[in-house]
């Protein structure tokens, strides 16, 4: 079956209105009754569990594979309450944006609005806080990307989990104005949801980070 | 399906993940003052039961995955099942690398710190040249 056929056949299926499934929040919805956006972003985020996992699987051998008292301590070397902090504000986010969700699918915007600025506003200050962390390791503590394994695994690890928190701290500005324009209604949500699911990911990589990394 | 079909119960695990990410770290600062209460693996153990947690309900409830239908369940989980036999074979190199001298570690060796003073002068952990420079910085 040629893939222009195919496409055919699903536009066939989708327009047939007896086994037509209801057009959800997410936009078109093909044959296996699940919005396509929700699809396209668990694959997504199916790709990213095995790119941090890349990392922390490489991490777990370095790190346990070293004989005793060759691997930094890390309540010696990194700030771990700043960072205990820095985790509370990012499970905040993840609270507010559910908090903004449901206050939109509830029909008060406000609310929505309110939920997704502040998560957009901690997601920020995540960052912020990540750069003054770095800012002392590398300045102050002189500890580099190519000083240690140790200093190359933190950096790779935290840095790509800043790197989409940034990311994410973009689109969830987006999707702020957006809902400060009146785009959200209790029937339209799909982008808050989709941005929220990756929101969601990345506080659930760094809650399994921080207790790999700072903690043991 | 979205989460308007589902009630979370949100500030109730606002709570759980507050109280499980202060037990956390209250663990990980009383053991490394106190090493001698426990040996490490047990403490990593036990901040396992207190991470695993918090991840369950980042990906059942705020990711919705509990009421997801099961296509979805399945793309979500695959990874983790995917990843696991991968990284499972580069696992045993622990005990490889554990049997050599970390010095002897090909590649490594000019990423080792300094051992100079960390023959029994309390500092055998510090990435700094200098000793005096070992507190952590707030």
């Amino acid at each position: 079956m040629s893939h222009a056929a195919t496409t055919n056949e699903l536009h066939a299926s989708s327009s047939h209105t007896d086994s037509e499934p209801p057009l959800m929040a997410h936009g078109s919805v093909l044959q296996l009754g699940i919005p396509n956006g929700k699809i396209a972003i668990w694959l997504f985020l199916g790709s990213e569990v095995m790119f941090f996992t890349g990392l922390i699987g490489a991490y777990i051998v370095l790190r346990f594979g070293q004989p005793a008292g060759n691997w930094p301590q890390p309540h010696l070397t990194l700030n771990v309450p700043l960072t205990a902090v820095n985790t509370f504000l990012l499970i905040c986010s993840s609270v507010t944006l559910v908090w903004g969700l449901q206050s939109i699918q509830a029909g008060q915007r406000a609310k929505g609005n309110w939920g997704l600025f502040l998560t957009t506003l901690l997601g920020a200050v995540f960052v912020g806080v990540q750069a003054y962390e770095y800012y002392e390791l590398w300045i102050h503590r002189g500890l580099t990307a190519s000083t240690n394994i140790f200093g190359s695994c933190f950096y790779a690890m935290t840095g790509f989990h800043g790197l989409h928190v940034f990311l994410g701290v973009i689109a969830m500005a987006v999707v702020t104005l957006m809902g400060l324009a009146g785009k959200f209604d209790t029937k339209h949500y799909a982008a808050v949801e989709l941005t929220g699911l990756y929101w969601h990911f990345v506080d659930l990589v760094w809650i399994i980070l921080f207790a790999i990394v700072y903690l043991m | 399906m979205s989460q308007k079909d589902h009630h979370i119960p949100l500030w109730g695990l606002f709570l759980a993940l507050l109280v499980l990410t202060t037990a956390e770290v209250v663990l990980f600062e009383v053991w490394s003052r106190n090493q001698w209460l426990m040996p490490k693996y047990a403490m990593v153990l036990l901040l396992l039961l207190f991470t695993l947690p918090k991840a369950v309900i980042v990906l059942t409830y705020f990711m919705h995955l509990k009421f997801e239908r099961q296509l979805i369940v399945f793309l979500a989980m695959a990874p983790f099942v995917m990843v696991f036999v991968a990284v499972l074979p580069i696992l045993t190199d622990i005990v490889t690398l554990k049997d050599q001298s970390y010095n002897q570690v090909p590649g490594l060796r000019e990423f080792v710190p300094s051992t100079e003073h960390s023959q029994g002068d309390g500092h055998e952990d510090s990435l700094s040249q200098d000793p005096s420079d070992d507190e952590p910085y707030h």
